[in-house]
């Protein structure tokens, strides 16, 4: 296996709060290789998201790295981007030309008063110092390269002028320009419909397979998981509590909150078997747990999930779980 | 026997430009459909987004008023069919408690000045239902039959998560005691888990008041699970409608095969020959001539271009919108047997 792209250790983001500093991700370690997607799964409010942000150094106050280490390897040095300061011209300079992000929502993320050529222009012209035309006419290919019609004509036009796909496809643009080394993308086809979400995750499947990036793709879609993932990381309450690759987490999951999200999706064999909720809901992030963040919503719960964090079970050289029960049953 | 039913219906909305305002076309939202749902039995409306789903199963509800068409209610027991469309503001506020709806978002259609129980009591009051003590013990009751505590009618929309305020929506419209509910998108907002919590809800709500449901939703593999028929809509026409399992297995319109196949499974290693759409829906101001799926129709003929096709029955109990239908031969929803 290839040494990997990017590494995270022991990564733990806070917030804060009235003075007071609130953990929201506890010490997180991933890796990300070369031409291989690995997926953050998991609800509202599990860390997903900010966890993406902190890759690319974006947290803004009150969020912050609390602790931990993101180291990016390059061709002949690692750097650690958790010790650069997020406004610096050395973050600057991985921010786009290293490690690019595609954000869920292009209406947000593209700025309206500018064509989106320039737009996608501008990474270029800042990173690899081309000149302006230059920049504009290697804009023409990338929007050709990620499917856009007529793409000498659409290089001019604003993002309002876009439909939802094509403006998820400038982002996608924007975001390969530089050939990064890694690609975070967070819930990128959410917000789209069904048939312009498979042509999207077709399109970053392509463009994988031909640049060979790193990809930290997050969601909260098991379906979209299926389609795009090497490896998956779940994610509750700012933990990670398994991590296996796709097949084996789909196939034969193991904690009980991933079994849970899996027997709360209808059948997929169109049959009408009862559905299997996981009870409760997700407590606040400032209750403070001492034990494992699941024991309140969990069937297999023990007397010890209470009071001591679970201990991460591995369970196969690629699979692991953090879990008291699995621990016993050894 | 049917308890609502649809002829025609179509919701166009004017498009206003310039200082005067002047209507200079309209949005085509709904463009004659033709609907009716069964008593007892939960119809899905498939479709993506601005395909004037929520339109039309607003105007159902004369919610706001068709541009044409007509609605038939159909009370039962002997009693005659009630055209809707036709009926005095008065007697249409009557007749809403046999009609309610759920919206998609639960932070936006509760009133958050409200406590839970003036939310779920003055709807009651202006339909001239029971005395004041009786409708706050009608709240009581429908909060816990959706399972929320009692102390839930002193508090306030910001106190609960999105599954209760869910919840407390579905308690809302359960309080009139009606035949019908329209749901539009009711679990799109919640996490995987809660959506599992409410689904389960509504299907025992059904079961156990015989409730006949018409389910709003793009999310096909929810439709799947809930449904007994499925309507299947694009840019404001049905284009198939038929029994769920039949729809799934062996679509009869193109769109519909390009949807199931577009659905994303949780299944590893399902690399699955994709029927990909070409481009995006186009804008409902400015329909195509023809059929209106004909631009991204891998079958399109020179008949497609010029003439639209009528929803016909090509099976019993199944419709398309296509010339083409039966011929097809088009994939169904991939399945574990195939993967």
């Amino acid at each position: 296996m290839s040494a990997p792209v990017l590494q995270v250790e022991g990564l733990s983001i806070a917030v804060r709060r009235e003075g007071r500093r609130l953990v929201l991700t506890h010490p997180t370690n991933f890796a990300l290789r070369a031409a291989q997607t690995t997926a953050i799964v998991g609800e509202s409010g599990c860390g997903k998201s900010i966890t993406a942000l902190a890759l690319l150094n974006l947290l803004r106050p009150p969020l912050s790295i609390a602790a931990g280490r993101i180291l990016l390897r390059g061709d002949n040095e690692v750097q650690d981007i958790a010790a650069l300061d997020p406004g610096s011209p050395a973050m600057r300079d991985v921010r786009g030309r290293q490690i690019a992000m595609v954000f869920q929502d292009p209406m947000t993320a593209l700025d309206p008063v500018y064509p989106v050529g320039d737009q996608i222009a501008e990474g270029l012209r800042r990173h690899l110092n081309m000149p302006r035309a230059a920049a504009i006419e290697r804009a023409v290919t990338l929007l050709r390269q990620v499917g856009i019609a007529a793409p000498e004509k659409r290089v001019a036009d604003y993002p309002h002028q876009l439909s939802g796909g094509m403006r998820q496809r400038v982002m996608i643009a924007m975001a390969i320009a530089c050939a990064p080394r890694v690609l975070v993308a967070d819930e990128p086809t959410t917000a789209l419909d069904v048939t312009v979400q498979a042509q999207i995750l077709d399109l970053l499947r392509e463009l994988q397979a031909s640049l060979g990036m790193a990809c930290l793709f997050i969601t909260h879609d098991l379906g979209v998981v299926a389609e795009i993932a090497d490896d998956v990381i779940v994610m509750y309450r700012g933990t990670i509590v398994e991590r296996a690759p796709v097949a084996d987490l789909l196939g034969g999951p193991r904690h009980p909150y991933t079994q849970g999200l899996l027997a709360s999706l209808p059948p997929i064999d169109g049959s009408r078997r009862s559905l299997r909720p996981i009870p409760g809901q997700v407590r606040p992030p400032d209750e403070i747990a001492t034990g494992c963040p699941f024991v309140d919503r969990c069937d297999r719960a023990l007397a010890v999930c209470a009071s001591i964090p679970p201990p991460v079970v591995a369970l196969s050289a690629s699979h692991s779980a953090a879990c008291h029960a699995l621990a016993m049953a050894g | 026997m049917s308890l609502l039913s649809a002829t025609d219906l179509a919701v166009h909305y004017p498009i206003r430009r310039g200082v005067l305002q002047r209507v200079v076309g309209h949005v085509r939202a709904v463009d004659g459909v033709d609907l009716s749902i069964a008593a007892g039995e939960t119809l899905g409306l498939v479709g993506e987004s601005g395909c004037g789903k929520s339109s039309l199963a607003r105007a159902l509800l004369l919610l706001h008023r068709p541009t044409r068409g007509r609605i038939l209610f159909n009370g039962g027991r002997g009693a005659t069919p009630i055209a809707l469309a036709r009926q005095p503001p008065r007697a249409l506020r009557r007749l809403r408690r046999h009609m309610q709806i759920v919206f998609q978002d639960p932070y936006s259609s509760l009133n958050p000045r409200l406590r839970i129980g003036q939310a779920l009591t003055e709807p009651l009051r202006a339909m001239g239902i029971g005395t004041a003590a009786d409708r706050l013990d009608r709240a009581r009751a429908v909060l816990d039959a959706v399972g929320m505590p009692a102390d839930a009618v002193s508090r306030f929309p910001h106190e609960f998560s999105g599954g209760q305020r869910q919840r407390i929506g579905i308690a809302r419209a359960l309080a009139p005691e009606p035949r019908l509910i329209v749901l539009d998108e009711p679990v799109s907002s919640l996490d995987v888990s809660v959506r599992a919590q409410v689904l389960t809800l509504l299907q025992t709500l059904q079961q156990r008041l015989g409730l006949t449901y018409l389910f709003v939703s793009h999310d096909l593999s929810v439709i799947r699970y809930l449904c007994d028929r499925v309507a299947v809509m694009y840019l404001g026409r049905i284009v198939e409608a038929g029994p769920t399992a039949e729809l799934f297995r062996s679509p009869l319109h193109p769109y519909t095969e390009a949807l199931l196949s577009a659905l994303p499974l949780p299944v590893a290693g399902i690399r699955r020959q994709r029927v990909l759409l070409r481009g995006d829906p186009p804008s409902p101001m400015t329909l195509p001539r023809g059929c209106a799926f004909h631009p991204r129709c891998r079958f399109a003929q020179d008949r497609c271009r010029e003439e639209a096709p009528a929803l016909r029955a090509h099976i019993a109990g199944r419709a398309a919108a296509c010339h083409f239908a039966p011929e097809l031969g088009l994939a169904g929803a991939p399945t574990m047997a195939t993967a």
